[in-house]
């Protein structure tokens, strides 16, 4: 994985992406036990990949320059040496804040940003399928989780109701 | 894990479930990139998916066969009574190994898509298929290929996934760009990546007279060979601009 970490540096570095953060479950497993995933989830910033006054997404450029290094696209994302990488254009304001306040983490030598827990449990929420629903359980069992933090994003994001709902699924305190 | 004897006879559904709570935070605790590791296990176990590996097959096959000049397709049960003697053919099984062979000719090339638990690197598949590939050419066929018919760039020098052994290790050489002629010069780009974990790669832009250009592939790989190993064997991060344009 940390061929593909370098990529996205380099990706950076000419800056084809403005910022980005790995989320999804590779987030998940940093935090948690390690399950079966089949790709890398790169969160990228809207504003790079947008295109013209109305804002259309292309990830065009992302899979030229990908292609030019050497690298394929394939269903969904791009294989990068043995990963699928999906790049996923942020599409609500909580995931730009997810990027920005990403954490710091080293791979072997190579440093790469993450989703910080409280981040992706809430956006874990907000995607609301059933598998999600069970890894914010599995974080906020993991104490990786400031719960106040949480509060502040469900709160400053629209997340309350999902939340609620959430909780009263899981019978946990609203 | 300890070692201590379990005793099934006074097991309860607690230690069951403690148990497993305990594991999973011992797991929880493993080092980020042990945990990669066992993800890349998991995923051989439940590898991807035999679309995308498909997928992942004929993108590797196109480009050598471009070179190469020859059409492969994919072996099918209802196509059987069309195949041609020598036609070539591949097929990919459940357990992700493709299997290249010519119609009739009782020769076949297996070439597995994973190593050990994990997925090899794209381009030593790709090195693979080519050198199966490579095996399966029968000689008079070598020597059809030498004709008078114009063939393009690529396949004057089928470079794709071919693999070139420098005193510093094995290089597997591919397209950067297609190749282009421009002032009666054939202008070729070429990366070669050495030791997938390194990921060090270099770069050989040649530019060949057309007329240096013989239409057997062979030859002209033998005109750039020591050209490539200089590069290949010189610096670590050098690149190389080539000009044979005097040649012949």
């Amino acid at each position: 994985m940390e061929r593909v970490i370098q990529v996205l540096n380099r990706m950076l570095a000419d800056r084809v992406i403005e910022n980005y953060a790995i989320g999804g479950g590779i987030a998940a497993i940093y935090y948690l036990e390690p399950y079966q995933t089949d790709d890398i989830d790169v969160f990228i910033p809207a504003v790079t990949v947008s295109v013209g006054e109305v804002g259309l997404i292309s990830l065009e450029p992302i899979y030229s320059y990908l292609k030019e290094l050497g690298f394929t696209p394939l269903k969904e994302g791009v294989v990068i040496e043995d990963w699928l990488v999906q790049f996923i254009p942020t599409f609500e304001p909580m995931q730009d804040e997810a990027i920005s306040k990403s954490r710091r983490i080293k791979f072997g030598d190579t440093e790469t940003n993450i989703f910080t827990a409280e981040h992706l449990a809430a956006e874990l929420l907000r995607s609301g399928r059933r598998k999600d629903h069970l890894r914010v359980i599995a974080l906020l069992e993991s104490n990786h989780v400031n719960v106040q933090q949480l509060r502040s994003i469900i709160n400053r994001y629209n997340l309350t109701e999902k939340w609620k709902k959430f909780a009263r699924q899981f019978d946990l305190e609203e | 894990m300890k070692d201590e004897a379990v005793d099934l006879a006074h097991m309860r559904v607690e230690d069951l479930f403690e148990a497993k709570s305990k594991r999973r935070e011992r797991l929880s605790n493993l080092p980020f990139e042990e945990k990669i590791r066992i993800v890349k296990k998991l995923q051989s176990v439940y590898p991807l998916t035999q679309v995308g590996f498909l997928t992942l097959v004929n993108d590797l096959l196109v480009p050598i066969c471009l070179d190469l000049g020859i059409h492969m397709s994919r072996r099918s049960g209802a196509m059987f009574p069309h195949y041609v003697r020598g036609q070539w053919l591949y097929d990919v099984d459940n357990r992700h190994a493709v299997t290249i062979m010519r119609w009739l000719f009782g020769r076949e090339e297996r070439v597995e898509g994973w190593q050990e638990s994990d997925f090899k690197p794209r381009l030593a598949f790709g090195a693979e298929l080519r050198m199966g590939i490579d095996r399966l050419f029968l000689n008079n066929e070598k020597v059809a290929q030498n004709g008078f018919s114009q063939k393009s760039w690529r396949e004057k020098l089928p470079i794709s996934f071919r693999t070139f052994d420098a005193a510093n290790g094995r290089w597997i050489a591919e397209w950067l760009t297609e190749p282009t002629e421009a002032d009666c010069k054939v202008h070729f780009d070429i990366r070669f990546n050495r030791d997938l974990e390194e990921k060090l790669e270099k770069l050989l832009h040649l530019q060949v007279s057309v007329t240096a250009l013989s239409n057997d592939p062979v030859k002209n790989l033998l005109l750039i060979q020591p050209f490539v190993i200089e590069l290949l064997e010189g610096l670590e991060n050098s690149n190389s601009v080539t000009d044979l344009g005097k040649i012949r």
